[in-house]
Parts: structure tokens; sequence; C-alpha cells
């Protein structure tokens, strides 16, 4: 098999995974100092049961 | 403060990507017959034509919502315009490269200057520029003002890039459009629209995880505003 072909298919299936895997990335990064926001503020009243 | 509710769209979305992305692979290795002149190398088209469509169509989303936004000045279409430009910048950086390595054995080079490479290497410059305008900007509804002017003009280069095969002189081949001059068989063409169709779903996979990111950045923003406020 062409070797080119090969390296063709690797950046074919490498570049979309790398930008989901950026997006995944921050998008934990953003969670994450939104739990930690969230656990600062004062709620404005008792959680619903 | 409650989490969003489960994206049921989204993960659909992937399942969808996730099912016909392999199945893409088999109909371009197995399914699709072996081109006479070229060999296996002409494998890398099923592809590089889907990744090409895909960073188009990316543009003209980014170019629809721009207008969008300037007309209504709502934010979530600037959400759609900057993350449209995001996933169809990855797309088009693929067709490019993958261009470039079918080129090597076929056409003895890597690279050359011939109109629509130019054109594509032209707009992949400009669609970097766009990503890395939006993240420098301080003031947002100035960046999302001058981002939707970019992402308007930006879009010249799509017509641009797709016409430049037809208006002049070029190496290129025309496979979409060039009917029974595009030397594809049957097969051929079947192969290449079910990739159209994978890598159409693979886009709005990406763009809804990608707008979904956008939204959690808003609400955190929110939420900074109103930490602000209560410790003023």
């Amino acid at each position: 098999m062409s070797p080119f072909l090969v390296a063709a298919y690797i950046v074919f299936w490498a570049l979309p995974l790398l930008l989901l895997y950026s997006i995944w990335a921050r998008q934990q990064r953003v969670e994450r100092q939104l739990d930690e926001l969230a656990a600062r503020l004062p709620t404005d009243g008792p959680e619903p049961s | 403060m409650s989490r969003p509710p489960r994206d049921r769209w989204g993960l659909a979305l992937i399942a969808a990507a996730a099912a016909l992305l392999p199945l893409a692979v088999l109909a371009a290795f197995f399914y699709a017959p072996r081109e006479l002149s070229m060999g296996d190398v002409q494998r890398i088209f099923y592809f590089h034509v889907p990744s090409a469509w895909v960073g188009f169509f990316g543009f003209f989303v980014t170019f629809l919502a721009s207008i969008a936004y300037l007309v209504r000045g709502e934010r979530r279409w600037d959400i759609i315009a900057a993350s449209s430009a995001e996933v169809g910048l990855t797309f088009i950086t693929a067709a490019v490269v993958t261009g470039s390595l079918w080129a090597r054995p076929v056409w003895g080079t890597y690279w050359t200057w011939e109109p629509r490479l130019t054109i594509s290497a032209v707009q992949l410059l400009v669609y970097v520029a766009y990503v890395m305008l939006r993240s420098a900007a301080d003031n947002p509804a100035q960046t999302a003002r001058f981002s939707a002017v970019y992402g308007i003009v930006a879009f010249v280069t799509v017509p641009l890039s797709w016409f430049a095969i037809r208006w002049w002189r070029t190496i290129h081949p025309d496979v979409l459009t060039g009917g029974d001059s595009s030397g594809l068989e049957p097969r051929m063409v079947q192969t290449l629209m079910f990739c159209l169709l994978t890598f159409t779903v693979l886009y709005f996979a990406i763009l809804r995880q990608r707008v979904r990111l956008e939204a959690a950045r808003d609400r955190l923003a929110a939420l900074r505003e109103s930490e602000d406020l209560n410790l003023g």
C-alpha cells in the first residue's frame, strides 16, 4: 500500500480527533470553573428535595 | 446551579458519525475499484473531496451566521459563526495536507503554485487569521461585530476556490462537476457520495459540541458577573 495513502488517512483521522479532543478539554476546564464558582456563590434558597 | 440537560441530539450525531466513518473507510478501500492510472493513491480522493466540501460548507455557515448576527444582533449567531469557522478550518487543513500527499506521486511534487492551490493556501491563512482574531480581542461585542464583517468578506475565497478550476487553466482535477471527463466509475461515485454524507454528519456532530462549549463559556461569564455583583 502506498505510504502517501497511509499518511493521508492518518491525517483524515488525526485532525478531526484533535479538534474533538481540544473541544472536550476546553469544555472540561470551563465546567470545572463553573462548579468552583457555583460552590462559592450563595444560593437563593434551599435546594428542592 | 443546574447543569444543562443531556444533549441527545449531540450524542445521536456523534453515534451516527462513529458508525458511518468505518463504513466510509471500508467503501473507499474495498468497495471502490482500483483506479487504473493512479492506483491505490487515488483512494485519497474519497476523503479529500469530502474534507474540502465540509470546509467550504463550514465557511458558508459562518458567512450566513455572520449576516444573521449583523441583522439581528443575537449572540447565538455569533457562536455558530465562530464554531463553524473552527470546524471548517480543520477540514480545509486536512484537504490541503492530503491533497499534497496525493500530488507527490501523481504530479511529482507536493505543491505547485497553480490557481486552485494558491487560493486554497490564501483561504487557509484568511481563516487562521479569523480564529486568531476571535481569541485575541478584549471587547466581546466589538469582536463579534468585527468578526461578522470579516466572516462575510472572507467567504469570497470559497467561490473563488470552487470556480478556480473552471475559470483558469489548472492541473487540479474537476471531480464533482467534471461529468464524464472526471473518469469515475459508478462504484467510485457511490463511494464518494457516501463519504460526502459521512463527513457532513461528522461536521454537524463536531459543530454541535463546539457550540455547547461556547454556551458553557457564556454561562461561566454570567456567573462571574453575578459573583462580582455579590462581592460589590
